[in-house]
C-alpha cells in the first residue's frame, strides 16, 4: 500500500477513526493487526519472514537482559548476525555472487554464479527489509547497553518493528523513542489531528505534485543518457537532486503525520538538508534516523574522532562506504557513499581556502554543498556505474553544452522550476510546521485540492522502497 | 459539541471501513454494480476512462456502439457452420453472422470443444488486433490457437486443457492488486468526480500537453489512443520496426495455424487483421512499419485473409472517440466481410 494510494487514504480513515473508538488497551492490537495488513498488501508472504526477524530478536533482546558477561555479549552478536544475514541474504546475494565470479574469472576459474531469483523463483527483496532489520537491531543494541528493557509483550514489540507509518522507509526508530508510546493512552487532541494532517498533505504534495513531475523529466533523460546533450543531463542531475529530497522526506512527513494523528511523534527525518552550509552540515540534516543510526551503532564504536585523524578519517570513510552499500547492492552506490565519505574527510583535514569553503559566504557555502551532492547523486541514480561517469564526462565537455532537449514542453519545465522556487522559499522561511489554528480546514482543503489538480498520479513508488 | 464529533468519527469510521470492505472484495463490488450502486466505469468509453477529458467524452455510447435489428443477416447460410476467433473488437451476438450455427469464442480465454458437422462446410475466422500480431502470432501462435482456441472432440481434444496464465507463486501473490483502481471506480465515479477529473485533464492537457498515463492524444487533438498502442517506445505500437524475418514468421505460422485447422476438419481458415486505432487516425505520427500490408502481401502467406484494413483506413470516424474500439460502423464492415465470405462458402 503506497502512501499516495486511495487504498492508504480510506485505510488511513478507517484505522485512526476506530483507534479513537476503541478502549486503550485494545489500540495496540489494532495497531499491530492494521500494520500486519498495511505490510500484507505489498506481498503477504513477505509477513513471514519479518515474523522470523520480529520473534528472533523478541527473544534475543529478552535473552540479553537475563544474561550476563560472555553469553550476553553472544546473544547481542546472534542477533545482529541474524539480521544482517538476513539482510545478506535477500539484498546481497547476487551482487556478492557476481562479483565474485568476476574475480574468480579474473584468474581464469569459471565459476557459474546464479542468482537469488535463480536458486528460490518468486524470491526477492522485502520492500523495506534495509529498514526493518536497522530498527531490529537498535533494540537488541539499546537493550544490551541498557538503555532500554527488554519488552515483554511480543505483540508490542511486534508493533515497534511493524509500526505502520514508518514501516517500510523509515525514520528507523529508537525504541526509547516509541516502545513507551505504544503503552500510552493517547487522547484525542485538535493540535496533533491538525499537525498531522498538515504534515500528510505537504508530504503528498511534495511527493505527488513536486517529486513526481520532476521524474517526468529525468526518468527519460537517465533512462538513455547516452542521447542527452550535456545541458539536459545537468538539468536532469539538479531536478533529481530535488526530487529524491521531495520523494524521500514527502514520504517521511507523511509518516510523522500519520503517527501523529493518533498522537505518536516519531524521529523527524530531514532538516532543509539543501541549506547546509557543508557536507557534515547535510548528514546533519539529510535521513537523520540513518545518519544518526551509524554515527551511534558503528561510528563512534569504532572509534569516532577519539583515536585520532587518521583513524577517524577510516572511521568516516568505513561509516560512508556502508551506508552506501545500505542504499542498495551495486557498485553505484558504493561510489555514492565512498564520494561523501571522501568529501567529508576533505573538509576536515583541509584549511578553509578553495577546497575548503569555511571562509565563504553561506549562500555561496549552500551553494557548493548543493553542488557536490548533487554530483554525488548521479552515481545514485545512473542506473551503472558507466552510465554516471558518460553522464559526469558529458557535463565536463563543453562542446555538449546545447540547447537542452527535454521530455516534457516548456511550460512544465518553466512549472517546476516555481515549484523547486517555491519549495525552497518555504523551507528557508518556514523550515518547521508552525501550527495555526484559525483558518485551518480552509488551508489544508486548499492544498488538498492542490494535490490533487497539479499532482501527478500513476503507480510511481517511492524511491526509498527499493531499499 | 463532543457527541457531534463522536458521531462524525463513528460516521467516518463505518463509511471508511465499508469502502475498504467492499474495496477488497470484486464480488461484492459486482453485486452492487448489477444493483445499480455503482455505475459503470466503461460507460462513456475506456479512453475517457483513462484520460477524463471531457471533448472525448461520448455521453451516447449505446447509440454509436450498438448493432440493431437491421444489422442482422437478412438470410443466413444452410451450408455453412460458421467459427470466430477473436477479441473485444469482435465480441457480439452471434445473431449477427450469417453461419448456419455460428460460434464465437475470446482468445486465450476459453476452450471450446467442439463437433465439425460433416454435412456442412465449418469455416474459421481468426481476427487479430495489429497491435497483438507478433506476439500472438510469432511466440505464442501454438499456445494460443492450437493448444487453446477451437478444440475438435476425437481429434485433438487430449490437449484441451486451459492452463492458468500465471500460476500464483507463493513469493509473489500480491493482496489486491487491483484495490486502488476499484476503490477509485467506487468512490470517485460520479458525475461530480468526473466534472472534477475532466477539470484536472483539461488543465493538463492545456497546460502541459499530457493526458494522463495510459492514453495519448492526436497531435492535431482529435483522437485518444492507448499508450501502449501509439507510443513510439512501445512494442505493441505500429512505430516500432519491424525486420522482414518478423514479417516471414508471422506469415509462416498463420499458414501453420491453417494446417492445423483444415487437417481437423475446416473447410477453411481466414484470418482479418485489424488495424490499431492509431494507424487508421493518425498514421503519420511516426515512421509506421506498415505491418498489415506487409504480412497480406507476403509471398510465403498462403492463408487467405479478410482484408478489410484499406477500407477502415479511410474511415477514422469508425472508430470512437472515446475508446479504443471501433463503433457500431466498424462492426459492420466487419459483419459485412465475414458474411460475404459466408454466403460466398454457400454459393459453392
Amino acid at each position: 500500500m503506497l502512501f499516495n494510494s486511495l487504498h492508504f487514504i480510506v485505510f488511513f480513515i478507517f484505522i485512526t477513526t476506530t483507534y479513537y473508538t476503541l478502549p486503550g488497551r485494545w489500540r495496540w492490537i489494532l495497531l499491530l493487526i492494521a500494520s500486519a495488513y498495511f505490510y500484507a498488501s505489498f506481498i503477504p508472504a513477505y509477513l513471514l519472514l519479518l515474523g522470523i526477524i520480529i520473534v528472533f530478536d523478541y527473544l534475543a533482546g529478552i535473552g540479553i537482559e537475563m544474561l550476563s558477561g560472555k553469553p550476553r555479549k553472544a546473544m547481542l552478536v546472534a542477533s545482529i548476525v541474524a539480521n544482517v544475514g538476513f539482510l545478506c541474504f535477500f539484498k546481497y546475494f547476487d551482487f556478492l555472487n557476481a562479483n565474485i565470479s568476476g574475480l574468480l574469472a579474473a584468474v581464469g576459474i569459471d565459476y557459474q554464479s546464479g542468482t537469488l531469483a535463480d536458486c528460490y523463483p518468486g524470491l526477492a527483496l522485502p520492500i523495506g527489509l534495509s529498514f526493518h532489520t536497522f530498527q531490529s537491531m537498535s533494540y537488541t543494541i539499546e537493550v544490551y547497553r541498557g538503555k532500554q528493557r527488554a519488552e515483554r509483550n511480543p505483540g508490542v514489540y511486534a508493533l515497534y518493528v511493524l509500526f505502520y507509518p514508518q514501516l517500510v522507509a523509515g525514520p528507523i526508530e529508537r525504541p526509547q523513542n516509541v516502545l513507551w508510546q505504544f503503552r500510552q493512552q493517547m487522547d484525542f487532541d485538535w493540535d496533533n489531528l491538525r499537525t498531522g494532517l498538515w504534515w500528510m498533505v505537504w508530504g503528498m504534495f511534495k511527493k505527488v505534485v513536486i517529486a513526481d513531475r520532476l521524474a517526468l523529466v529525468t526518468d527519460p533523460i537517465f533512462a538513455h543518457p547516452e542521447t542527452q546533450n550535456a545541458t539536459s543531463l545537468a538539468i536532469a542531475a539538479l531536478f533529481y537532486s530535488i526530487q529524491i529530497y521531495c520523494d524521500f522526506s514527502g514520504y517521511s512527513d507523511i509518516a510523522l503525520g500519520t503517527a501523529r494523528t493518533m498522537g505518536f511523534r516519531l524521529m523527524v527525518n530531514f532538516r532543509s538538508p539543501y541549506f547546509a552550509k557543508s557536507i557534515a552540515e547535510f548528514w546533519q540534516r539529510w535521513h537523520i534516523s540513518l545518519s544518526t543510526w551509524f554515527r551511534d551503532y558503528v561510528y563512534i564504536p569504532m572509534g569516532g574522532n577519539r583515536r585520532g585523524n587518521v583513524r577517524t578519517c577510516a572511521n568516516l570513510m568505513v561509516v560512508f562506504l556502508l551506508s552506501g552499500l545500505w542504499h542498495g547492492a551495486d557498485w553505484k552506490f558504493v561510489i555514492w557513499g565512498g564520494i561523501h565519505g571522501a568529501l567529508l574527510i576533505c573538509s576536515r583535514i583541509t584549511t578553509p581556502g578553495i577546497f575548503n569553503s569555511g571562509r565563504w559566504p553561506g549562500g555561496l557555502r549552500a551553494m557548493q554543498t548543493f553542488a557536490a551532492v548533487t554530483l554525488a547523486w548521479i552515481f545514485f541514480r545512473a542506473h551503472t556505474v558507466a552510465d554516471a561517469l558518460l553522464i559526469i564526462r558529458a557535463l565536463a565537455t563543453p562542446s555538449l553544452w546545447k540547447l537542452p532537449i527535454l521530455p516534457v514542453n516548456t511550460r512544465e519545465v518553466g512549472f517546476c522550476v516555481l515549484l523547486i522556487v517555491f519549495l525552497l522559499l518555504k523551507e528557508y522561511r518556514f523550515p518547521d510546521y508552525i501550527l495555526v489554528r484559525r483558518s485551518f480546514w480552509p488551508s489544508l482543503g486548499v492544498a488538498t485540492l492542490l494535490c490533487y489538480l497539479w499532482g501527478v498520479f500513476g503507480s510511481n513508488q517511492f524511491i526509498y522502497f527499493q531499499f | 459539541m463532543k457527541i457531534l464529533f463522536s458521531g462524525l468519527r463513528i460516521l467516518l469510521m463505518l463509511v471508511s471501513g465499508m469502502a475498504l470492505s467492499t474495496g477488497l472484495s470484486e464480488q461484492l463490488q459486482r453485486k452492487l454494480h448489477t444493483r445499480g450502486l455503482i455505475p459503470d466505469q466503461y460507460r462513456f468509453g475506456d479512453l475517457y476512462n483513462i484520460s477524463n477529458l471531457a471533448q472525448f467524452k461520448e455521453t451516447q455510447w449505446a447509440q454509436t456502439d450498438g448493432l440493431d435489428q437491421s444489422d442482422r443477416p437478412g438470410y443466413r447460410s444452410q451450408g455453412v457452420d460458421l467459427y470466430t476467433i477473436g477479441d473485444s473488437f469482435t465480441t457480439m451476438d452471434t445473431s449477427f453472422y450469417a453461419g448456419r450455427r455460428n460460434h464465437h469464442i475470446w482468445l486465450g480465454t476459453e476452450v471450446d470443444t467442439i463437433t465439425l458437422d460433416p454435412q456442412v462446410r465449418s469455416i474459421l475466422v481468426i481476427e487479430v488486433i495489429e497491435r497483438t500480431i507478433q506476439e500472438r502470432l510469432r511466440e505464442h501462435y501454438a499456445e494460443l490457437y492450437i493448444h487453446r482456441g477451437f478444440q475438435i472432440r476425437g481429434k485433438n481434444a487430449a490437449v484441451a486443457r486451459v492452463t492458468p496464465e500465471t500460476r500464483g507463486n507463493f513469493w509473489e501473490n500480491t493482496l489486491n492488486r487491483e484495490i486502488n483502481q476499484r476503490l477509485e471506480f467506487m468512490l470517485f465515479n460520479s458525475d461530480l468526480a468526473l466534472k472534477c477529473k475532466e477539470m484536472k485533464a483539461g488543465l493538463m492537457l492545456s497546460w502541459f500537453g499530457r493526458t494522463h498515463p495510459g492514453s495519448l492524444i492526436s497531435r492535431d487533438r482529435r483522437f485518444l489512443f492507448y499508450e501502449v498502442e501509439a507510443s513510439r517506445q512501445s512494442g505493441l505500437s505500429p512505430f516500432i520496426p519491424l525486420t522482414d524475418a518478423d514479417i516471414d514468421s508471422v506469415a509462416l505460422n498463420m499458414n501453420r495455424i491453417r494446417a492445423h485447422y483444415l487437417n481437423a476438419g475446416f473447410a477453411e481458415v481466414y484470418f482479418c487483421l485489424i488495424p490499431n486505432k492509431v494507424t487508421v487516425c493518425e498514421p503519420a505520427r511516426h515512421p509506421h512499419n506498415n505491418q498489415i500490408q506487409r504480412i497480406e502481401q507476403n509471398p510465403r502467406l498462403t492463408t487467405p485473409v479478410l482484408k478489410l484494413h484499406n477500407q477502415l483506413l479511410r474511415h477514422p470516424e469508425w472508430f470512437h472517440k472515446s475508446d479504443g474500439h471501433w463503433n457500431a460502423s466498424g462492426k459492420r464492415l466487419w459483419l459485412k466481410y465475414v458474411n460475404e465470405m459466408v454466403m460466398k462458402w454457400s454459393e459453392r
